[in-house]
Formats: structure tokens, sequence, C-alpha cells
């Protein structure tokens, strides 16, 4: 008990606890050197050279939102290429050290050398810093990693879950039965309106079975008995219109007549199935793919919201300037 | 399927008990069966028809799983296809800086199906170069390629593609045998282990897009294109699987540099090696094949044998007849006087070749009515016709943008990017094989019960399918005995089927001598509110046969009245003017019908005239042709008037899959099955005229096989050879007790000329495996090498279910 109250001790401890204050408990960066971020600099010249490339790609000009576009991807990718940098996703990459070797091969005039030397020469000149193919090679890399490190496929419940935060996205359409007589306007030409409000004025006035009635249409190429078709489908079959009006008819009544790009259509409508939800088990894949897509969409803005908050930009770009302000 | 269990009750009780059972039993029935096997787990599909609905599709696509699409910038992959199919907008490049597209393309009507085809030769090796890390990103071939993808385009577009894009895509087929970059690795393991990602991917795309449940609303294909390209020679197939169950990985070109050599491995790998695992193959662009694609011999020379012949029709049952590099159905002067031919002609001998002359000599085999006749030939000569081809068009677009066939859309995006459409002034000129020279392809189209992938395979298979120029006019043909009636009436299609057989089948001589009737139905475009679709000119009947001198003769018949309607298009305004229908109907028999010629059959419908897609965008912007020296150099092809120019209008059309006319196939025939009070009492009666020109039968000398099936077997029995008592000219089979499958009698007569007939009944037995409701029926009989196939609607009458 006694060496606790000893100066010495004091001293130690003391140290040992401003050490730990200092070194651990802050957040530190690479090295555990604690450095105040460097900031991304985007210069005129930078914006210039967006510009134009841009225009080269594109035919276009690029307007303030697109300037604005460019500069914010720019930083994006400079974010992305630092991250890598500082997790170290450029050691022992076989593509970098590949590209580095033969760089440094070229710049050195060393065609013969040995591998190793040459790429530690590479790192030595800081090529990799500034090389842009190992920047694109880094950002993939990064963007990957964010998008799916720690991915693991969602059991059951949390699919349940994710289905029915979007029934919507998986709802089966309406439906609807109908019979159909058909009076075509090759086989009546002009008539064929006339007859067809007598025809319906007639299967109206006395009970007649919709199957027997539809015998006396005119020829078409599906049968006068339709069963559970869908509006796209009926669409298809009878052109958009008379598609709109079938999906809102009254049923078990003849209505009617009804005009289609081929001529009048009387219609007894037997049910309408509004739509359902399809159950959980029959569309779980793509569900699944659904759901995948998200979390990888989400992972990677996380990330990028969370370099973007700590970083510090120096944008030299009144687009850029005025959009911020807005 | 279903007993009988009325025998005890009352008889007002049995009658209404009687309506509700069949009620009942014939729901249970429709409600989800067709003559094909099902192969994958599904829910039933809610809207299901026994008598077929038509389903629109495109069967040729390509998305950035393809090399060239890459190169012509598209980067969407299989699921914006599927996405765009179902009627939502996909972005078009170029892209911005911010990896944003700057125009996108939407379908003005969804379609039902779409299988996604990309090459397979490069799906590994593109996907190298466009990953970094990837051994091989580094290597010259992907720097120059990713040199070339960040190249602008040209203001100008040059005849060619650039010469690393040639390079790079087309290099593979200049070798013999076609070889893979170095860098894919030792046996291409690193381009293959690539590939088979990109594989997996596209399955995993069609699953993902495949509507399995009620509603049916999509279906797609996993698919993959084999891209031969032997000495610049277009031999290209699209390779379609019938459900989930696929090879590990595609075979391309490298692995099976010859078609028989792609056949025979996906009979290895898929048909025979792989339970439950059924494709097909789609060939197309015969217009640029060099005559090869229907050569009547192998790919080492040696001439077709029977067993070649059964063999590469049944791989490859259907062709893709027009497409965005023209259409192959026939060629005015090459063994045709048929103007109407003249229709989006290629004239390039290859699809890269430099020079564009309508007057060159073509090939005869580089067109399908001319491979049809071919076919006959075949038959004649080896007794199997190998190119029994139905049917389909589709447009191979490189925007994965299936289905985009709209003539007035098409100058706003084209079908290969950039190498399309960098600018209007890229539309219309003479490059290859995209700008002026392209059309915005055809669609599919097919008769199926439902939009499931069993469904639309099977009517692959058996060839109810049509082809578009890329509008939807609906139609529905049928050969045998239609009545004329058939167009008076309501129930068309039923009546086509219980009289006849759909687009597609074979016929036999089922009115003796007389020719068949063939009847055809056909519904203009519905159109959408902003553009009404076109009224239809005329349906016409495009006949070939081979004639008593064995030569191959083809004829083009009008078979609706004033086929020469007048009706015009101003190519100013795009104004049509003029008469024209929006339905028509037509029963027609052959006046040259020989009952001993075979022949093929197929109806052709013509819309009225309008304006190319051409024609439409010259007009946007703004050419005047009357002042010459106003129009711009980039657009001189909108006022060309040369021998070469591309027509300014088009008649839109659809060719119906033909049908086969056989001499020795069966003629009339009449069945039934009589549903006995009891189970396992019902009867099998049936009468069967064959051709005249089947071969003399010998049921001494060979068995005798005979199975009547739905979507199972309802009745089979094989007569052992020297069974039938022979005497004259007629073999006899009488049996009280039907020890032999069953069999009371059957009777064969062969006499020396006319018809053979045969005659059969059953004992009593259980045949409850016939469905009671009306359904297809087919009756297939084999007598020694002798085989034939009857296929029929038949309709339930009581306790009968017989043909009509």
């Amino acid at each position: 008990m006694r060496c606790l109250r000893s100066p010495l001790v004091h001293f130690l401890t003391g140290g040992a606890v401003l050490f730990v204050l200092v070194h651990v408990a802050r957040p530190a960066a690479v090295g555990g050197v604690r450095t105040a971020p460097n900031p991304v600099v985007i210069t005129a010249d930078d914006v210039a050279r967006m510009r134009t490339a841009y225009t080269r790609e594109t035919g276009l000009q690029p307007t303030a939102a697109d300037e604005v576009a460019l500069i914010e991807k720019a930083v994006e990718e400079e974010l992305l290429y630092r991250e890598a940098v500082a997790r170290g996703l450029d050691r022992n990459d076989r593509s970098i050290r590949n590209w580095l070797i033969e760089q440094m091969r070229g710049l050195a005039d060393d065609p013969t050398g040995d591998d190793d030397a040459l790429y530690a020469q590479a790192r030595a000149l800081e090529l990799d810093r500034k090389d842009l193919v190992v920047r694109r090679i880094l950002m993939q890399k990064m963007r990957l990693l964010a998008s799916r490190a720690g991915e693991q496929d969602a059991g059951d419940d949390e699919l349940r879950a994710f289905y029915a935060a979007h029934q919507a996205d998986y709802q089966q359409p309406e439906r609807v039965s109908l019979w159909h007589v058909f009076l075509g306007s090759q086989a009546h030409g002009t008539g064929a309106r006339r007859e067809a409000v007598q025809l319906v004025a007639e299967l109206r006035s006395r009970p007649l079975d919709p199957g027997v009635a539809a015998r006396r249409g005119d020829p078409f190429p599906v049968p006068a008995h339709l069963t559970s078709q869908s509006r796209p489908q009926l669409e298809k079959i009878f052109g958009a219109t008379l598609a709109d009006e079938l999906m809102r008819g009254a049923a078990r009544a003849w209505i009617g007549p009804l005009m289609s790009p081929y001529g009048e259509h009387l219609v007894w409508i037997e049910t309408h199935d509004p739509g359902a939800i399809p159950p959980f088990e029959t569309v779980r894949g793509r569900v699944l793919e659904a759901w995948r897509d998200e979390r990888r969409a989400q992972r990677l803005a996380q990330l990028l919201r969370e370099l973007a908050s700590r970083a510090v930009l120096r944008i030299d770009s009144v687009a850029w300037r005025e959009r911020r302000q807005a | 399927m279903m007993n009988q269990r009325l025998a005890w009750a009352r008889p007002a009780t049995r009658a209404g008990l009687a309506l509700l059972f069949i009620t009942l039993s014939t729901r249970a029935v429709t409600a989800g069966q067709g003559p094909w096997a099902r192969t994958e787990t599904r829910e039933p599909c809610t809207n299901f028809d026994t008598l077929r609905q038509p389903y629109f599709g495109d069967t040729h696509i390509h998305t950035a799983y393809s090399s060239d699409a890459v190169f012509a910038g598209t980067r969407e992959n299989p699921r914006g296809a599927y996405q765009f199919a179902q009627g939502q907008p996909i972005g078009l490049p170029p892209y911005d800086a911010q990896g944003m597209p700057t125009r996108t393309a939407q379908l003005r009507r969804p379609l039902d199906f779409t299988a996604v085809t990309d090459h397979a030769e490069q799906f590994g090796e593109i996907q190298i170069c466009l990953t970094p890390g990837l051994s091989g990103y580094d290597s010259s071939d992907c720097v120059a390629a990713r040199n070339q993808l960040a190249t602008p385009p040209p203001a100008l577009p040059s005849l060619l593609p650039p010469t690393a894009v040639l390079n790079f895509l087309l290099g593979y087929g200049a070798l013999n045998p076609p070889q893979r970059f170095s860098w894919c690795g030792t046996d291409g393991e690193n381009c293959l282990g690539q590939a088979s990602l990109v594989w997996q991917d596209t399955q995993a795309a069609a699953e993902e897009f495949y509507d399995r449940t009620a509603a049916c609303a999509f279906t797609t294909f996993v698919a993959y294109e084999w891209s031969g390209q032997p000495g610049g020679n277009n031999l290209h197939r699209n390779i379609i699987f019938r459900n989930e169950v696929v090879p590990a990985l595609p075979t391309s070109y490298m692995e099976q540099p010859t078609p028989q050599g792609l056949w025979n491995t996906l009979k290895a790998q898929c048909l025979d090696g792989l339970t439950g695992c059924d494709v097909l193959a789609i060939p197309h662009n015969p217009n640029a094949s060099g005559g090869l694609m229907f050569a009547p011999f192998n790919a080492d020379n040696s001439p077709l044998t029977a067993d070649d012949a059964t063999f590469r029709s049944s791989m490859e049952p259907l062709v893709e007849i027009t497409q965005h590099k023209g259409d192959s159905e026939c060629r005015p002067g090459v063994q045709s006087t048929d103007e109407i031919c003249g229709y989006e002609k290629l004239n390039r001998l290859q699809l890269f070749a430099p020079i564009s002359d309508p007057t060159q000599t073509f090939p005869p085999l580089n067109y399908v009515r001319n491979a049809l006749k071919e076919g006959l030939n075949q038959e004649q000569l080896i007794g199997v016709n190998p190119f029994k081809l139905g049917f389909v068009g589709s447009t191979d677009d490189h925007n994965a943008a299936p289905g985009s066939t709209e003539e007035r859309d098409f100058g706003a995006y084209g079908h290969l990017g950039l190498r399309d459409h960098a600018t209007p002034a890229f539309m219309v000129a003479r490059v290859t094989p995209a700008g002026i020279e392209g059309n915005p392809g055809g669609l599919a189209v097919v008769w199926a019960e439902e939009n499931s992938r069993d469904a639309l395979f099977a009517a692959m298979r058996r060839r109810e399918v049509y082809a578009t120029s890329g509008s939807r006019p609906i139609v529905r043909a049928f050969a045998g005995k239609p009545p004329a009636s058939i167009c008076k009436g309501a129930s068309f299609a039923a009546t086509g089927y219980e009289k006849g057989v759909p687009m597609g089948s074979d016929i036999g001589p089922v009115a003796g001598n007389g020719s068949p009737s063939f009847a055809v139905l056909a519904m203009k475009d519905a159109g959408t509110a902003d553009m009404p679709g076109t009224l239809l000119q005329r349906i016409q009947m495009v006949k070939g046969w081979i004639d008593d001198n064995g030569a191959a003769q083809e004829a083009v018949f009008d078979i609706t009245k004033k086929p020469n309607n007048g009706a015009s298009v101003d190519t100013t305004t795009c104004q049509t003017s003029g008469p024209g229908a929006d339905s028509l109907c037509a029963v027609w028999k052959d006046p040259k019908f020989k009952a001993s010629q075979r022949a093929f059959y197929y109806a052709r419908v013509l819309e009225n005239p309008t304006c190319r897609w051409s024609t439409y965008l010259c007009n946007d912007q703004g050419i005047d042709c009357s002042t010459p020296s106003a129009v711009p150099a980039a657009y001189a092809e909108c006022c060309n008037t040369g021998p070469d120019a591309v027509p300014k209008t088009i008649q839109e059309r659809a060719w119906t899959s033909p049908f086969w006319y056989e001499p020795e196939a069966f003629g009339k025939v009449t069945a039934s099955v009589a549903y006995g009070k009891q189970a396992g009492t019902d009867v099998l009666n049936l009468t069967a005229q064959i051709g005249a020109a089947a071969p003399a039968f010998n049921p001494d000398a060979d068995d005798v096989a005979l199975t009547v099936s739905d979507d199972d077997t309802i009745y089979a029995v094989t007569i052992p050879a020297g069974t039938m008592v022979h005497k004259g000219g007629t073999y006899q089979l009488m049996d009280k007790t039907g020890v032999l499958g069953g069999l009371k009698s059957v009777t064969l007569k062969v006499p020396t000329s006319g018809l053979k007939q045969l005659t059969l009944q059953t004992v009593p037995m259980d045949l409850s495996h016939a469905d009671r409701a009306n359904h297809f029926v087919e009756i297939d009989l084999s007598i020694g090498s002798y085989h034939a196939t009857h296929s029929r609607l038949w309709v339930l009458k009581g306790t009968k279910l017989q043909t009509s």
C-alpha cells in the first residue's frame, strides 16, 4: 500500500494515463500518428480538365448542375481511394504490383530488373499514389468491400418483413372473366353498330346463356369465353380503350356495344377478381435479390456519408459554391 | 381421368349431378394441362386456355454481357433487358460523367416473354477486360479494348467498326479452329472461369424476372448465342433452354466450331446428360451465311443421312426469319419472281462485307423459302426433311431493349448503341452492320395455353408460332378439313383444332385426292391510343413443292378479295390512305394440288403500305429533297433514288409457320373412346386412312406399334411381326379375349395402289387416362421405318370422346 503513495509511481501512472488518452482513446489516423485530415483539393484547373473530358465524351457542354455532379464524383472517388489506402488494400494486390513493376521497368529503363527490387523502387517513388490505374483499382475494391463486406443472406423472417414493406411491387393484377359476342367491321360494314345495338337489346330482353349467345358472332382469333384476363392481356387482343371498359364494366349484365379496332363487341362479364398478393414462397427468389440490392446500396451510401462527414473539402468552383449555398 | 359414381342416384338428381360433375371435371382439366410435360415447379397459371392464346416476345437480345454490345456503349445487363421488356424505360449510351444515360427508350406495349441471348464466346474475356485485378486485365488486348471504349464516337460514321473492335470481336473467327486470347490461360481456364460467373448471373437474372406466380405475367428463358462465323459467313444460332436446368457452361463456337458439334454437345450435356434439361436452337441471318446455313450436307461435307436430318430437325425446329440485319424469307430473282420478297433485303454477302450491291449474285439457300424447298427435296431423297422450319421474328437488339420494333421510334435509338446512333446521321449512313440498311426487326408470336416456360417451349417445338416484321397483327391458321363456314362462325379456333391442325403441323391426304382446306384469320395490329394499327391489305398462301420431275417449284396465291387495294402512303407526311381491312378471314384450297406431290404452305399477311423508319427520320430532320443543295451530305441517303437506295415505304407483314403436306401421312381419321358404365369397360375405336405414298407395309416382318396419348398415354399396343394373319392385301388380327394389348380386332389394308387403311377396336378395358373434356389427343403409328402422327382436338359428347 505504501508504494502507491510514492511520487515515482504517481509520475509513471500519470504518464501512462496521459499516454493512453493521447494515443488510444482519441481516434487516430494511419499508423497511430494523429494528423489533421488532409483536405480534398479540386483546383480550377482540375475543374476545367473535367469539363473538357465531359465534352469530349458526350459532345455536350456541361451545365452548372453537370459541373457539380462531376465534382461530386471526383470527391467521392478521392475519398474512396484514400479509404482504400488507409485500409491497406494496396498491399498484396497482385494487379497493382504487376502494374507498378511494369511502370518502373519502363521508367528505370531496366528490362531485366528483379521484380521485388522494381516494386520497392516504385513504392519509394510513390508511383502508386499518383497512378490512375492504381487509383481505379483501389476505388473499385473499396466499393465492393463497402457494399459486400459482412454480407449475410437474410433469414425468412427478415425477408418476410421486407416483402410486407414492398408488397406493392409484387401485387398481382386485377382480372376479369367474360364472354363476348363480336360483330366485325369486315362482315357487317357500316351496319355493325346498328346490328350490335339491336342484338344487345335482344339479349337483355330474354335470358340467354352467354355461351349460346356468343355463337352468333363473327370469327375472332381467341374464343368467345375468356377467363382470368389481366388488363395487359385484354389490351393485347382488344386494344386499350376496350380493355379499360372491360376492367370497369359491371358484372352479370350485357354491356355494349363496345368498340375495338375490329368492330363491335357485346360483353357479359362473369367475375372481377381483385389482384392478390402472391404467397411469399412463390416470390422468395425475387425478394431476396431485391433485399440484397437494397442492402448493398445502403452499405455503400453509409460509408460514403461517413467519409464525407470527416472530410475537409477545398473546391474552386463557382457552381459548386452556389449549389452548396442553395 | 375421373371415375363415374352415379349408378346409385335417382334420374333427376343424376342429371343434375352429372351437369355439376361435368362442369367440375371440365374446369379441373382446363385448369392446367396441355399436350406437353410440366418440367418445372411453379404456381398454376390462373389464365389457361386449351384453345391457346397469342404471346408476343423477342428471342434475340444482347446486353453488356456481349462483348460487341460493350463496344457499342451498352451498360445494361439482362435485368435491364427484362425490365424494358415489361414496359419500363431503359438508359442508352452515351453515358455522362456521373454514369447516367443521356438517352432513354421505352416500349409502347410490353412483351409477354423474352430470351436474352448474349454471345457466349467472350463472356469471360470482356469481363476480364473490364474488371481491375483479374489476370489478363493488363494485357494489350484489354488495354486496347478499354482505350477504344474511352474514345469518343467520331462525328461521322466509318463503313466498318474500328480495327481494334473488329480484332477483338472477330479475331477468334479468323482462325481455324477458333482460339481464345493467350491470357485466357491454359485451355482458356481464366476466361472460362469468368464465363461461368457470367452464365450464372444470366441464370439468376432470368430467374429473378420469371413470373412463377399464378399471374404468369412474364416469362424469361435462360439462353445464349452460339456465334459461329467461319470465314466470315454467319452461322449464328440462339440456344434456348426450356427451364432452369442448364449445363454448367454454354457451348460456344470456341468449344464447338461446327453446328453438328454444337448439337451433339447440347444433346450430351442437356437432353441426354442432365435430367430435366431440354433445349432448342434457332438459326438466324441465313441471308449472310454464304448459302451455308441450310446447306444440305454436314460441316465435313459429307451428305446428310436420314439420321442427320432427323437430328437436325429435332434440334432446330425454327428459324428467325426476320430481324435487324434483314429479312431472309426470299429474294426476287433468286429462285423466285415474288416481288413482295423485296422487303428489307441485306445487299451484302457477309455482315462485314464492304460492298453493298443489290445486283450481286446471292446464294439461293440464303433464303428460307428456298431452304424449305430443299427440305422437301431431301425428304424425297433420304426420307427425312432436315429443314422443317417454323418462323419467328426477333430484333437482335444490342441495347438490351427487347421488342423495340416500332418504325416510328427506331430512328431515335437504333439497335447498336453508339454505332447506330451517336447522331441521327449515323442512323442513315452506309455502315455495316448498322445504319440505313438495318431495320427495327420483328417479333416472335407463340400460340400457347398459358404464359409459362413449358407451354411456350412446347409451342416452339411443335412450331405453332409465327413471325411478324415488327407490328402485332394476330394471325391464326389451320389446315385439314375446316369448312368454309369457319369464316362465318364465332368458334374459329375450336373448329380449326377439331377439323384440322394448326400452323407448323404436318397434314396428310385428308381429302383423298383433293386439296386440304386452309383457313386463315388475321386481325390487324390493335395499336395504341396514340398509334393505331395499320389496316390489312391481303392474305397470301405461299406454296413450295416438288413436281413430278423432282424439281422444286414455288407459287404465291392471293386468297382474300381485292388484294391490290390501291392503298398508299404519302412519304412527306407519312399519312396513309386507301381502303383496307380491320380483319381478314379466308378458306382456300390449292388449285394446283396433287396428292402425290409433297409440299409446304405458309400464310403471309400484308399490311397496307406505311413509311419506313428512315423516312420518318429524314422527315423529322426536315430534309427537303426538292432543294438538293440544302441537304447536308450526312443525310444524302434521304434523297437517294438510285438502284441501291433503300425503299421509302414498306408493307409490314406476318408469316405463319408452314404446313407440310406429306403424301404418306395419315388421311382421314375417325376415332373415339366410349366410356363404359363401369370402370375398366371403355372401348377404343379407330379408323385411319394412310396416304397412298406410304411404303408397302409388311407386318409379317415388322412390328406394328400404335399409341394414343394426351398428356399421358391413353392406349398403347405393339403387334409383334408375324402375328397378324396375311391374306392377299390385308393383314388381320381377331381376338375376342383381347389378350394382346386389349385388341379385339385390327385390320390393315395395304392395296397396291390408293389409300391404305387401318381399323382397330379394343375389348372393354381401362382407358380412363383419356381426360373427359375437349382436349388434344395424338395418335402415333409405327410400322418398320414408317412413322406417322395425327393430332386433333377431340370433343366430349355425352359418354364418348371423339374426333370431329
